[in-house]
C-alpha cells in the first residue's frame, strides 16, 4: 500500500509536468498523457487522464530518433490510431488505452561495459546507436487542433509495469532516466547545477563552466607541454579509457572539465565531461555523481554516449517539460540508468570502494581554494581518512539489480585500508598493477618523466623516506603486493560488505588496543606534537598538524584536556546521545556554545576539548538529531561542524581511526605524557630589554613611510572627523563622552573616550576596524555568521563567515575565516555595493592555507600583502585572568604573501620561521615589525616581544627573517596591536573581575592603563585605526558598545 | 652635465616647487632583490605624490583635426583601411616619449642631483596621465578653493581653476610631510642609480626602465588632461546625475540632440582620451600567455565559447626588450600586456586596443606604420585592432588589404557582413565567455550606467551586469555590440560609477567637505549666540593670541596687525577665523570652548572695533 501511494504521488507529478506544450482551443478539461506497458500484450498502454472524447483521436508510436523531433499537427495523421475501448491500467489514474506492440528487445540498452572499455567504439557499436534510441510518441487531435501531444523515453513505459511497480525482488524497479532522478532527488536533495524555472523544467549546465582538467607531456629535456589534442601518452592519463585528451583550451581546443557543488543536504554532486569532440563543448561522455556522505546514498548518471553530446546544454536528468527557456529535457542527453536491466555496465565496479574515484589526473582540477574539485578524502571534512565505515549504497540498487562491490579486511593490506577502502572491483582486479608499474600497457601511456618512482607510485600521498630500492620492502610494498594477489585471486582475502548505513549513530568508535606510552606516540604522532625520538631528531617529522596552530606542550595537552573534561561531564558528552531526551540533547548543544545561557551565541572549540577533532563522527549527528529532530538536525549540524572542527585551514582532518586514537589517550588521562613530548626549558622570567637606537630609526622611518603617513597624505577621510586634527574627531553630540565612566582618571595621560556605537548584538572572537574607522568587524551578530557595521550609515552588515575579522592598512580591503573556501577576502569596496557579503561575489577570492587568529599588513607604496599565522590562544572574553601563554618550543610563524599578479592577489607559497614560546603573533600595519606574546612555564604568560621583520623575495616567494629583537616588554595583557605610525603597543588585559585597556609607548618605554571600566565589565579587543584613534569594545554583559580612545594621539602631540 | 632640453608646451608649467625646510634624515634604504634590509615598502607611482611631482603636470593630447570632420566618424565606419590608418596614428601620438617636466625642474633647481646620463629620461605620453588618486586630490583643492558659499552653491570650476589645480598637485609632495627637502632629493638620487653590474652603455635604457616604473607606477585607468578637465569641470552635474540614474532606461532619449549624455552638461571634448593598461606581475611568474590571431585561429576562437582563454596559445617568457616592463620602487615587475585607447575624437569615440605578441609582424600588426621604427623597439611588439561603431560598414575588409594577407585574411574572419556587428577584443582584457567576440563600443555603450533596468522580470531594478550584456540575447542583442541606448550617460565612461568610481570619489569628498561646513557653521551660531565676557576674552588673548599678533594686536611678521583686520571682518567671518584657523594661524576649535571664544571676540570688538 506505501508503494501504492507513492507510485500514485509519482504519476501525478508526472502528469502535471511532461505536457505542457498542449496546443488546441477546446475549452473542456484538457486530459493529460502518460504510458505505460503491459507485458502480457506486449503493447504500450496510452494513459489518458480522461477517458476520449467524441471528436477526439489518439495516435501512438513507436520511434527510433531522438527527442524533440515530435509535431503532432505534422505528424498525426501519419501516426497510427490507437482505437479500442478504455480500460482500467491497475494503479494508473484514468483511462488506459492499449498501443502499438513492440518487441521487448525495445527496453534492452544499446550500451554494455565495453562501451566504457574501448578508447573509442568500434564502427559496429557506431552503427548500433545511429538511430537514437526509442521514444513513444503521442498525439491526442480532434478536429480543431492538436488536444495533446506528448513523447516520451520508452524504458517511462516500464516505470508502469506491473500492478504494484515492483519487480520480483523488494524494491521496485526504475527505468527511466527521469524516474530514477526523481527518487535521487527525493533521497539526495536537489542538483545544484540545475536551477529550477518550473515543474519539471531546470536551466541547462554548460560544460565550459567546469574546471579544466590538464593534459601534461613532460619530454626528455623537462619542458612541459599542453598539447591541444589527443595523444598517444602524457603524464597523468585518464584510468577509464587509458586516453591523453587534448587539454580544454576554451576557444582553441576542446578538452576535459569537472566540477563539483554541494546542496543543502550535505550531497556532494559532480559532474564530469570527458572524450571531447572537436566541436567546443561537445563531449562523448558526460557523468554525474551524487553522493550524500552522511547517508552514504548515491546516484550516478551517464549520458548517452557517442550519441547526444551537447555539453553546452547538459539538462537535469528528471526534466521532462520542454519549455522556451529550457528546451532541453533528461532525454536530450541522458541515457537509460547504465548498469540497470542488464547492460553489464556496473558503475560499482570502478567506483567500487567509495563513490568518488581520485587519481593524479582528476585532481589536477583544483576549486577556488585550492582543494580538489571532487571531494577527496582528508581534505574535505565529510570524507575523512581511515573512515572505514562511511556508508556507500547506490539509490534503487536492489531494482536496477546492481551488485555492490565487497571490501578488503585482510590485515596484511592495512597500510593501505588504514586510510581508505579497497574494493574488489576494477582496483584490486586490474588498476593496482598501474600503481607500481607494472601495467606495460599502461606504462606505455605515461611519459618517461611519470614512469619514474615519485610520479608513477602517488600513493601513498606521503612517500617520506621512500624510493623505488626501499618501496618493496615497506609496509605500502607489502601491501599492495598482497593486494594484487587478493584480485587475482579474491578467495584467498577476506572481505567484508560495505557498509549501507551510517556508521556511529550511537558515536562508537573502532576498538584501540594501544596502551600507555605506545598509545601516547600514536597519538602525539597524530596531533603532529614534537615527540622525544631518536630516528627523528628535533621534532622534524611531525606533521604540525595540530602545532602550527597550538601549542602542544605538556602543559598545552593538560589543558585539552580540562576543556574535554567539561565537554564530557558538564555537557554531557560522555554519554550516549540517543538515550538522551530532546531537552537533555539540546542543553547539551548549548553548553559548547560561547555563552551556554544564550542559545542564539556562536559555538565554541575551546568548550569541546579535544573532541573539536571529532566533531564529524557520529556522536555529533545523533545529538543534533536527537535535539532538534530528524528534520532540522543538519543544517545546524553542518554550521557546528564548520565553525568548531579542527584542525583548521590546509591540515587533514583526523581519521576515524586517528580520533579514536587520540580520543582513547585523553581518556585515559594522557599517560606518559611527559616522557614523549619535547619541551626545552620555558623561559622563567621576563627580561625587560629594549633597542633604543633600533627603536628609533623605526619610529623615524615610519613618520614617513609609515601607513598613517601614506593615508594621510592619499587624504583617506577619518570617520568622526570634520578636519585634518584627529583630536577635533568625533567632537559632535553623537558620540557621547564616556571619559568619566570608563576612562581612567588616575593616568594623566589616558586620553578622553567616546561612545561609537551600541551594537545591538553579541559579539564573537574578536572586534577589528577600517583604517579609516568607517567599519568594525566582528564574529556574530547575523545569521552568516559575522558582521560588518557600516557607522556613517549605521548598517549592519552580515557576512558569510566565521569569525576573526581583520582590515587591510591601506583601506582598500577586510579578511574573515570561516568563509566558503577558507579565509575570504574582498575589497572594501564591496560595503557600498552589495547588503551582504557571502566571499562568492566576483571581486572577492578565497584563501586555503591561512590558518585562524590571522593578522594582515601590507608594505606601504605598492608592495604585497602578508598574512601572520601562529600558535595562539583563543579570548573568547569573559577572561578571570589574561589568555594563558601556551607557546611551544616547536611555535613558528607562518607568513603567507598575497601577491598582486596584475589583476587580484594570489596567496604565495608561505615562509616558516621558528619562534619558540612566542605567540599570538601580530604584524605591525607595515609588516616590518611583529609583536608576540611570551610564553613560560605552563603557560605563563611573561609579556611581549617585538621584532623586525626582512623579507626578501626569493624563488617564487619571501624570505623571512625575523632575528632581530628590539624589546621585550614585561607588560600583562592578550592578542596585542600595533599602531599605524608603529610607536604605540594597545592590549587589554584581564583583572580584579574585569578587562582594561593598556598602551605601550615604544618611543619612551612608558605603559598606560587608558580605561578603569566597572567590574564586570570588560574593555577588549583594542586595535588602531590610521589617524591613532584606539577602537575598543566594551561588554558591559548587558551590551556591547564600540568606543574609542585618542591617548595615543595625546601622547604623540605631547612631545 | 648637459642635459637634452625638454620643448614641450606643457613646460610653460613647470613647477615651482617650494620645498618646505629640510629636516629628518632618510630613513630609506636601496632596494633590491637581494636587499634583506626592508619588507616592500617603498613607495610606487604616481598614485603617490612623489611620483607625481617627478612626472609633472600631464602631457596635453592633440587630438586630429581631420577626425573632427562631421563627416569623419562615417568615413571611418566605412573604409576599415582609414579606421586603422587613424588608430596607428592615436596610438603613435599616446606612445610617443616624453620628459620628465617635474624631474626636469628638480636638475634645474638642484644642480648638486648628479644624474648618471645625459638625458632627460623619457616616458609615453599616457603614462604622465591622472589617475583616480590625482584627480580626487585636484578635486579636493578645488572644491576646498570654493569656500563655504562656493560649496554650498555646488559652483562650478572655470578652466583656470583646473589649470592651476593640475600646477597644484604636481607640487603636492612640496606640502606633504612625507617628504622633507633632502627626503625627496635622496630618493630622486637613488632613482638615478644604474642597477648594480649595468654596463655603462646600458645604463641609459635600464634606467628609463626603472626610473619609468618608479615614477609612473601600473595605475589602470588613466585620463588625459583634457577628459580630467571636463570631469572635474562638470562635477556637479555628474554626482547629481547619479540618482537619476535609477530612472534612465534602455530607451531613454537625449533631452538635446547636442548632447548624448545624460549627466553632463556638454559631451566630451575632442582633447579627451581615456586608456586602460593591463599590468600583468612578472617577478613571480616569468611566464606570460601569448595569443594566436591569424585568421584560422580567429575563426576557431569565435565559434562555440569565443571565450579568450586564460592559458593562451602559448606561454613565453619575453624580455624587457620585447615587451614593455617596467620595476617599480619596491622592486616589483609588470609587463604591459594590453590596454584599451579612447578618444574622443569623434563623436561616439575612437575606440583602439592594442595587444602584446611573439608575432607581432602578422596579422593585426602587420600595417603597422615605419614610423613606429621611431619609438622604443618595445612598441612595435604590440597588435592593434580598432573599431568607430557598432555596425560593420565597410564591404570590402580583407580586400582592402591585398598586399597584407595575414591581416586580410584576420579581418575577414573576425568581420561580419555590413550591418552586422563589428568587432575589437583584447585577449589580455576581455575575459569571461563570449567577450573574445565584443567590439568595445557595444558595452561601453552602458558606461556610466548605474541600473539597467528590471533584467529579471522580479519587480525590481537590477545592478549593471555586463555578463547580462554579453549574454542576454534577448536584450542586448549580438553579444551586446549591437546599439540598443541613444542615452550615453557618462558619455561611454566606465570609470564614472564602476571602476575608479570617479564620480563617487566626488560626491563622497562633497559630502565630507559639506558636513564640516554645516558643523561649522552650526559652531559659529552657537558662538554668536552667547553673550561674551570681554575682560575674560582679554586674558585668554594675552595667553594666546598675544604670541603672534603681539599684546596690543599690532601684528608681526607672521601676523596680521588686528587694527586692520577685525574691523575689516563680520561677526561670522572672526569667529570662523578663530575655529579654522588661517595661513600660519592654527584652529582653536578644539583648544577653547564655545563661551571661551565668544569671550575672544567681545575683546577683539572692544579693542578693535565693531565691522565696518
Amino acid at each position: 500500500m506505501t508503494t501504492h501511494s507513492r507510485r500514485c504521488s509519482s504519476w501525478i507529478a508526472f502528469s502535471v509536468l511532461v505536457l505542457v506544450s498542449a496546443c488546441g482551443a477546446e475549452q473542456v478539461s484538457k486530459p493529460e498523457l502518460d504510458v505505460g506497458y503491459d507485458p502480457g500484450s506486449r503493447r504500450i498502454l496510452v494513459q489518458v487522464t480522461r477517458p476520449v472524447a467524441s471528436g477526439e483521436r489518439l495516435h501512438a508510436r513507436v520511434r527510433k530518433g531522438a527527442v524533440g523531433e515530435l509535431d503532432c499537427a505534422r505528424d498525426a495523421a501519419s501516426i497510427p490510431r490507437v482505437d479500442g475501448q478504455p480500460f482500467d491500467a491497475p494503479g494508473l489514474p484514468g483511462s488506459a488505452y492499449a498501443g502499438p506492440e513492440v518487441d521487448q528487445s525495445i527496453f534492452e540498452p544499446v550500451y554494455d561495459d565495453s562501451w566504457l572499455e574501448l578508447p573509442e567504439p568500434t564502427a559496429e557499436m557506431l552503427a548500433q546507436i545511429a538511430d537514437g534510441e526509442a521514444f513513444i510518441d503521442v498525439c491526442l487531435v480532434s478536429d480543431s487542433g492538436v488536444v495533446r501531444e506528448g513523447e516520451f523515453d520508452i524504458r517511462r513505459a516500464l516505470d508502469r509495469t506491473g500492478a504494484n511497480g515492483k519487480a520480483d525482488g523488494e524494491e521496485e524497479v526504475i527505468a527511466s532516466t527521469e524516474a530514477y532522478a526523481d527518487k535521487c532527488v527525493a533521497e539526495l536533495g536537489d542538483i545544484p547545477f540545475f536551477p529550477s524555472i518550473g515543474e519539471g523544467d531546470y536551466g541547462t549546465f554548460n560544460c565550459l563552466d567546469a574546471t579544466p582538467l590538464d593534459t601534461t607531456v613532460t619530454g626528455a629535456d623537462g619542458q612541459v607541454a599542453k598539447p591541444g589534442a589527443e595523444v598517444d601518452s602524457c603524464d597523468n592519463p585518464q584510468y577509464i579509457y587509458s586516453l591523453c585528451e587534448g587539454n580544454a583550451v576554451t576557444g582553441t581546443s576542446n578538452g576535459p572539465r569537472v566540477t563539483s557543488a554541494a546542496n543543502s543536504q550535505g550531497t556532494e554532486w559532480v559532474l564530469l565531461c570527458r572524450k571531447a569532440k572537436a566541436e567546443e563543448g561537445s563531449y562523448n561522455d558526460i557523468a554525474m555523481i551524487g553522493h550524500n556522505p552522511y547517508t552514504g546514498k548515491t546516484c550516478f548518471f551517464q549520458n548517452a554516449l557517442y550519441s547526444r553530446t551537447d555539453g553546452l546544454h547538459v539538462p537535469h536528468p528528471g526534466d521532462v517539460t520542454e519549455s522556451t527557456d529550457s528546451p532541453q529535457q533528461s532525454a536530450s542527453l541522458w541515457s537509460g540508468i547504465h548498469g540497470g536491466l542488464g547492460s553489464g555496465i556496473q558503475c560499482a565496479s570502478c567506483h567500487d570502494a567509495d563513490a568518488f574515484i581520485h587519481s593524479p589526473w582528476i585532481d589536477q582540477a583544483l576549486n577556488a581554494g585550492g582543494d580538489p574539485v571532487v571531494p577527496k578524502m582528508g581534505i574535505d571534512e565529510d570524507f575523512a581518512l581511515g573512515y572505514a565505515d562511511a556508508p556507500y549504497t547506490i539509490v534503487n540498487s536492489e531494482g536496477q539489480g546492481w551488485t555492490m562491490p565487497k571490501v578488503l579486511v585482510s590485515p596484511e593490506a592495512q597500510a593501505c585500508t588504514n586510510c581508505h577502502r579497497i574494493g574488489d572491483g576494477r582496483w584490486s582486479d586490474d588498476w593496482i598493477d598501474r600503481l607500481v608499474g607494472e601495467d606495460e600497457s599502461w606504462n606505455r601511456k605515461v611519459t618517461e618523466a611519470y614512469r619514474e618512482f615519485t610520479h608513477a607510485f602517488w600513493m601513498p600521498p606521503d612517500m617520506d623516506g621512500l624510493d623505488a630500492a626501499s618501496w618493496a620492502d615497506s609496509d605500502f610494498g607489502k601491501a599492495v603486493k598482497f593486494i594484487q594477489g587478493c584480485g587475482r585471486d579474491p578467495s584467498s582475502c577476506q572481505w567484508a560488505e560495505l557498509p549501507t548505513e551510517p556508521f556511529g549513530e550511537d558515536g562508537e568508535l573502532p576498538p584501540i588496543e594501544l596502551e600507555g606510552e605506545p598509545l601516547a606516540r600514536a597519538a602525539a604522532a597524530v596531533l603532529g606534537a614534537d615527540v622525544q625520538d631518536p630516528s627523528c631528531p628535533d621534532g622534524q617529522c611531525a606533521s604540525r598538524r595540530c602545532a602550527e596552530c597550538h601549542s602542544l606542550s605538556p602543559a598545552a595537552l593538560r589543558r585539552w584536556l580540562d576543556y574535554t573534561d567539561h565537554a564530557w561531564n558538564e555537557c554531557g558528552l560522555a554519554g550516549d546521545p540517543s538515550a538522551m531526551s530532546q531537552d537533555d540533547a539540546r542543553r547539551s548543544i548549548d553548553c559548547l556554545r560561547t555563552d551556554p545561557t544564550d542559545a542564539s551565541s556562536p559555538f565554541a572549540a575551546a568548550q569541546l576539548g579535544i573532541l573539536a577533532a571529532g566533531v564529524q563522527y557520529g556522536g555529533f549527528r545523533t545529538l543534533f538529531r536527537t535535539a532538534l529532530g530528524d528534520e532540522a538536525w543538519l543544517a545546524p549540524y553542518l554550521q557546528f561542524k564548520a565553525r568548531v572542527g579542527m584542525p583548521k585551514g590546509s591540515h587533514p582532518k583526523l581519521s576515524q581511526k586517528e580520533f579514536a586514537t587520540v580520543q582513547k589517550w585523553f581518556a585515559d588521562r594522557l599517560p606518559a605524557l611527559d616522557d614523549i613530548i619535547l619541551s626545552p626549558p620555558a623561559p622563567t622570567v621576563c627580561d625587560a630589554a629594549r633597542d633604543e637606537v633600533g627603536i628609533a630609526s623605526h619610529i623615524d622611518d615610519m613618520s614617513f613611510d609609515g601607513w598613517s603617513a601614506v593615508n594621510r597624505e592619499a587624504g583617506i577621510r577619518m570617520f568622526g572627523c570634520s578636519g585634518d586634527d584627529p583630536l577635533a574627531c568625533f567632537g559632535g553630540a553623537d558620540f557621547a563622552d564616556r571619559t568619566s565612566d570608563w576612562g581612567n582618571g588616575a593616568d594623566a595621560d589616558a586620553g578622553s573616550i567616546r561612545q561609537l556605537r551600541e551594537l545591538g548584538f553579541r559579539t564573537s572572537f574578536w572586534t577589528r576596524s577600517s583604517a579609516d574607522g568607517r567599519y568594525i568587524g566582528n564574529g556574530g551578530g547575523s545569521s552568516l555568521g559575522s558582521t560588518i557595521t557600516d557607522l556613517t550609515t549605521g548598517t549592519n552588515i552580515p557576512v558569510d563567515a566565521s569569525y576573526d575579522p581583520g582590515f587591510f592598512p591601506d583601506n582598500s580591503g577586510f579578511i574573515f575565516q570561516g568563509a566558503v573556501g577558507g579565509a575570504g577576502i574582498c575589497p572594501q569596496s564591496v560595503l557600498t555595493r552589495y547588503d551582504q557579503i557571502k566571499f562568492t561575489e566576483p571581486e572577492c577570492i578565497s584563501a586555503t592555507g591561512i590558518n585562524l587568529y590571522q593578522h594582515v599588513a601590507r608594505g606601504v607604496g605598492g608592495g604585497d600583502y602578508f598574512v601572520i599565522n601562529s600558535q595562539f590562544v583563543s579570548d573568547a572574553g569573559h577572561g578571570s585572568a589574561d589568555p594563558r601563554a601556551f607557546f611551544d618550543s616547536g611555535s613558528t610563524m607562518k607568513f603567507t604573501p598575497m601577491v598582486f599578479n596584475g589583476t587580484t592577489y594570489a596567496p604565495m607559497g608561505p615562509t616558516v620561521v621558528d619562534s619558540p614560546y612566542e605567540g599570538d603573533s601580530v604584524l605591525s600595519p607595515s609588516a616590518r615589525l611583529v609583536v608576540s606574546r611570551l610564553a613560560g612555564a605552563d603557560g605563563q604568560a611573561l609579556g611581549y616581544v617585538l621584532r623586525r621583520v626582512r623579507a626578501t623575495r626569493f624563488g617564487q616567494s619571501y624570505q623571512v627573517d625575523i632575528d632581530q629583537r628590539l624589546a621585550t616588554i614585561c607588560m600583562p595583557g592578550a592578542k596585542a596591536n600595533i599602531s599605524f605610525d608603529e610607536r604605540f603597543l594597545v592590549t587589554h588585559h584581564y583583572h580584579d573581575g574585569k578587562s582594561d585597556i593598556l598602551l605601550y609607548d615604544l618611543a619612551t618605554g612608558d605603559e598606560h592603563q587608558l580605561t578603569d571600566v566597572p567590574v564586570g565589565t570588560e574593555a577588549r579587543y583594542p586595535h588602531f585605526r590610521s589617524d591613532g584613534w584606539i577602537y575598543f569594545l566594551v561588554d558591559s554583559g548587558d551590551s556591547e558598545t564600540m568606543a574609542a580612545s585618542d591617548a595615543a594621539i595625546r601622547l604623540s602631540a605631547a612631545q | 652635465m648637459s642635459r637634452a632640453a625638454p620643448t614641450l608646451p606643457g613646460l610653460a608649467l613647470a613647477l615651482g616647487l617650494a620645498w618646505g625646510a629640510g629636516c629628518a634624515g632618510s630613513g630609506d634604504r636601496p632596494v633590491g632583490d637581494d636587499d634583506p634590509a626592508d619588507f616592500p615598502a617603498v613607495p610606487g607611482g604616481k598614485t603617490d605624490v612623489f611620483g607625481r611631482s617627478l612626472v609633472g603636470v600631464a602631457a596635453p593630447y592633440e587630438p586630429d583635426p581631420a577626425l573632427a570632420a562631421p563627416e569623419a566618424g562615417d568615413q571611418l565606419a566605412a573604409d576599415v583601411r582609414r579606421r586603422r590608418d587613424a588608430a596607428w596614428g592615436t596610438v603613435y601620438k599616446i606612445l610617443e616619449p616624453v620628459p620628465l617636466l617635474g624631474l626636469v625642474e628638480v636638475f634645474d633647481d638642484h644642480p648638486e642631483v648628479t644624474w648618471p646620463v645625459a638625458d632627460v629620461p623619457m616616458v609615453p605620453r599616457w603614462e604622465t596621465w591622472y589617475g583616480v588618486e590625482d584627480v580626487k586630490r585636484m578635486f579636493q583643492h578645488l572644491y576646498e578653493g570654493l569656500g563655504a558659499e562656493g560649496r554650498a552653491a555646488h559652483a562650478s570650476f572655470d578652466a583656470a581653476a583646473v589649470a592651476e589645480a593640475q600646477v597644484w598637485n604636481a607640487g603636492a609632495a612640496s606640502r606633504s610631510d612625507r617628504w622633507p627637502l633632502e627626503r625627496y632629493l635622496d630618493h630622486v638620487r637613488e632613482l638615478g642609480e644604474c642597477p648594480a653590474g649595468t654596463p655603462a652603455e646600458e645604463c641609459a635604457p635600464a634606467l628609463e626602465s626603472l626610473l619609468g616604473g618608479a615614477v609612473t607606477g601600473t595605475t589602470r585607468i588613466l585620463y588625459s588632461p583634457g577628459t580630467a578637465a571636463h570631469v572635474l569641470g562638470d562635477y556637479a552635474g555628474a554626482v547629481a546625475c547619479l540618482d537619476r540614474l535609477d530612472q534612465l532606461g534602455l530607451d531613454a532619449e537625449p533631452a538635446d540632440p547636442a548632447n548624448f549624455t545624460a549627466c553632463f552638461a556638454e559631451e566630451l571634448p575632442a582633447d579627451a582620451v581615456l586608456v586602460k593598461a593591463q599590468w600583468v606581475r612578472a617577478d613571480f611568474d616569468p611566464e606570460l600567455p601569448a595569443f594566436d590571431t591569424d585568421g584560422d585561429a580567429m575563426r576557431r576562437r569565435l565559434t562555440g565559447s569565443a571565450t579568450w582563454s586564460e592559458e593562451g596559445d602559448r606561454r613565453v617568457n619575453p624580455s624587457a626588450s620585447d615587451i614593455y616592463t617596467i620595476r617599480l620602487r619596491d622592486g616589483s615587475v609588470f609587463r604591459l600586456a594590453g590596454m584599451h585607447i579612447m578618444t574622443k575624437e569623434l563623436r561616439h569615440w575612437q575606440w583602439v586596443t592594442l595587444w602584446w605578441s611573439d608575432r607581432p609582424g602578422d596579422d593585426f600588426g602587420a600595417d603597422r606604420p615605419e614610423r613606429f621604427a621611431g619609438l622604443p623597439a618595445v612598441w612595435s611588439r604590440y597588435k592593434m585592432c580598432a573599431v568607430s561603431w557598432f555596425d560593420e560598414q565597410d564591404p570590402e575588409l580583407g580586400r582592402r588589404y591585398q598586399e597584407l594577407p595575414s591581416l586580410a585574411d584576420a579581418l575577414d574572419a573576425v568581420g561580419g557582413q555590413p550591418g552586422q556587428p563589428s568587432w575589437c577584443s583584447n585577449p589580455y582584457i576581455e575575459h569571461g565567455l563570449a567577450n573574445a567576440a565584443t567590439n568595445c563600443i557595444g558595452c561601453h555603450q552602458h558606461g556610466g550606467s548605474q541600473v539597467a533596468h528590471d533584467r529579471d522580470g522580479d519587480g525590481t531594478l537590477d545592478p549593471f551586469d555586463l555578463d547580462a550584456v554579453i549574454h542576454d540575447e534577448a536584450r542586448y542583442p549580438a553579444t551586446g555590440r549591437a546599439q540598443i541606448r541613444a542615452t550615453f550617460p557618462a558619455d561611454y565612461m566606465y570609470s564614472f560609477n564602476r571602476v575608479d568610481d570617479v564620480v563617487h570619489v566626488f560626491a563622497q569628498e562633497m559630502e565630507f567637505a559639506d558636513g564640516i561646513d554645516r558643523e561649522l557653521q552650526e559652531r559659529v551660531d552657537a558662538i554668536l549666540a552667547l553673550e561674551g565676557d570681554a575682560t575674560a576674552g582679554a586674558g585668554r588673548f594675552a595667553g594666546t593670541c598675544a604670541a603672534c599678533h603681539g599684546p596690543d594686536g599690532h601684528g608681526s611678521d607672521f601676523a596680521p596687525d588686528l587694527r586692520e583686520r577685525v574691523p575689516n571682518r563680520d561677526d561670522p567671518t572672526l569667529i570662523r577665523t578663530l575655529l579654522t584657523g588661517k595661513g600660519a594661524m592654527p584652529p582653536w576649535a578644539t583648544r577653547f570652548d564655545d563661551q571661551a571664544l565668544a569671550d575672544i571676540r567681545a575683546h577683539l570688538r572692544e579693542q578693535f572695533g565693531a565691522p565696518q
